[in-house]
């Protein structure tokens, strides 16, 4: 008996541990609190609630499909490459996705401003790339740790 | 007796001749010349006509205006170009729905930061890339032939200024008739390079001198195409003559409010392009609302 109680008791823990580890969170995420706590932070060197898009830019800049997202936030500042893309995508395999557009994004915007603009790169290559359920974050920030402390507090 | 009819015969005859020689003295004074002349014909205009030179010969011809040498063509306009004028009547969204977009980083924010709308958000419409120069632009210009532009404005320089002017000439004149073969009623223009801020100027490589001698070599190219160019440079400067330092995070390109100066003054310059648009309205104040009138779609 105390052999079966025991048994039970730490398949619980199993179970409760395999619950809370790995896959991301699946809480949902306020984009527009993300956002505003962004744009309101110190960690871009400009005011980056000037620099928001229409939303359907965000597609053709990143090359993603339109029917992955359901609704996307989007601030660029094509002088000091800073950005903010928040988008909330249909379904976790679209996160997937979009996460990989952000890193080739990143990728390929080094190699397009490298020739005239050179501070951009150290923020590109410390971009925040964050994904939690069916939510994607990238921020092209000054200070990246700043921009990483938002992000987590909202996606993590 | 005898005597007295020939005296009387010869004074008759006198007369007579005598009145004859006042006629035809007369008729001279008014011929002006040794040629006789049909007095009872001669008129106002064949006495101005027949004004003294020695060798002018009498009109016959009742009217004397001289006939033309030759007519000038009357469907022929002369062109207006290559400075666009600022219209007095601001077009609308609906102007820029058949417009193409062709050029460099500086260009993407007329798309990025296009947030009224006022220009089409469709990328369709754009053909930029970061860093493209004119002498890389004829893949672009190509794709732009799959679409029917009425308008095509083109925005390169700030990427160039440091490559020779036969260089640069040759290719814009390239990318030029390339764009005006695929789209032979199109409006094109050529907008200037954007200035530059004084910390820019002062420590990189990107003079303004060398973009004001780029925008005058633009006019010229403008002139010798056939293609119209809008001078932004001027709206986009600040009172020292450069880009203000507080719109721009690199000294080249500039933040959304400074967009919308360019923005705003594509709506005053253009070249009318034969079609009627609704006249863009001011935003009326909130009790009148209901009569405002706009072809741009809301934000």
């Amino acid at each position: 008996m105390k052999k079966i109680v025991i048994c039970m008791i730490v398949l619980g823990l199993v179970l409760t541990l395999t619950a809370c580890g790995g896959g991301g969170s699946k809480k949902d995420v306020d984009l527009d609190a993300l956002a505003s706590e962004l744009t309101a932070s110190a960690a871009f060197t400009m005011d980056m609630g000037q620099y928001a898009m229409q939303p359907e830019l965000a597609a053709p800049t990143y090359g993603y499909d339109a029917a992955d997202v359901a609704s996307a936030k989007f601030f660029y500042n094509n002088g000091s490459a800073e950005e903010i893309f928040l988008a909330q995508a249909s379904d976790e395999e679209a996160a997937a996705r979009l996460e990989q557009l952000c890193e080739d994004r990143t990728a390929n915007q080094q190699t397009v401003l490298s020739s005239y603009n050179p501070d951009a790169i150290p923020r590109l290559q410390n971009a925040v790339i964050a994904r939690s359920g069916v939510y994607v974050a990238l921020v092209v920030a000054n200070d990246a740790a700043a921009a990483q402390t938002v992000v987590d507090k909202y996606m993590k | 007796m005898r005597h007295k009819t020939v005296a009387l015969i010869l004074i008759g005859l006198s007369v007579v001749l005598a009145c004859a020689a006042v006629v035809v003295l007369r008729v001279r004074m008014l011929s002006g010349g040794p040629e006789a002349v049909d007095v009872t014909a001669v008129t106002p205009a064949d006495y101005a006509a027949a004004q003294p030179a020695p060798d002018q010969t009498p009109t016959p011809e009742p009217t004397a205006t001289p006939e033309p040498t030759a007519t000038p063509e009357p469907t022929e306009t002369p062109w207006a170009g290559p400075l666009v004028k600022e219209q007095s009547v601001p077009v609308p969204a609906a102007y820029f729905a058949d417009a193409g977009f062709l050029g460099n980083s500086v260009l993407s924010g007329l798309w990025l930061y296009n947030n009224d709308l006022l220009l089409p958000s469709d990328p369709t419409h754009w053909f930029w890339q970061d860093s493209l120069t004119i002498m890389g632009a004829s893949p672009y210009a190509a794709q732009m032939a799959a679409y029917d532009f009425g308008k095509i404005y083109i925005e390169f320089g700030i990427n160039e200024l440091t490559y020779d002017q036969s260089t640069l000439q040759e290719a814009f004149n390239t990318v030029i008739d390339q764009l005006q073969a695929d789209h032979p009623n199109a409006i094109i223009y050529l907008m200037s390079v954007t200035p530059v801020s004084q910390y820019c100027d002062a420590n990189l490589s990107i003079k303004q001198s060398a973009v004001m001698a780029f925008n005058n070599m633009l006019q010229t190219i403008a002139a010798e195409q056939h293609v119209w160019y809008l001078d932004v440079y001027p709206v986009l400067c600040g009172p020292d003559g450069f880009l203000p330092s507080d719109v721009t995070p690199d000294g080249v390109h500039f933040n959304p409010a400074h967009y919308q100066l360019w923005l705003d003054y594509l709506t005053t310059h253009y070249v009318p392009d034969g079609r009627e648009y609704a006249v863009p309205q001011t935003e009326a104040p909130a009790e009148d609302a209901g009569d405002t009138v706009t072809d741009a779609p809301a934000a």
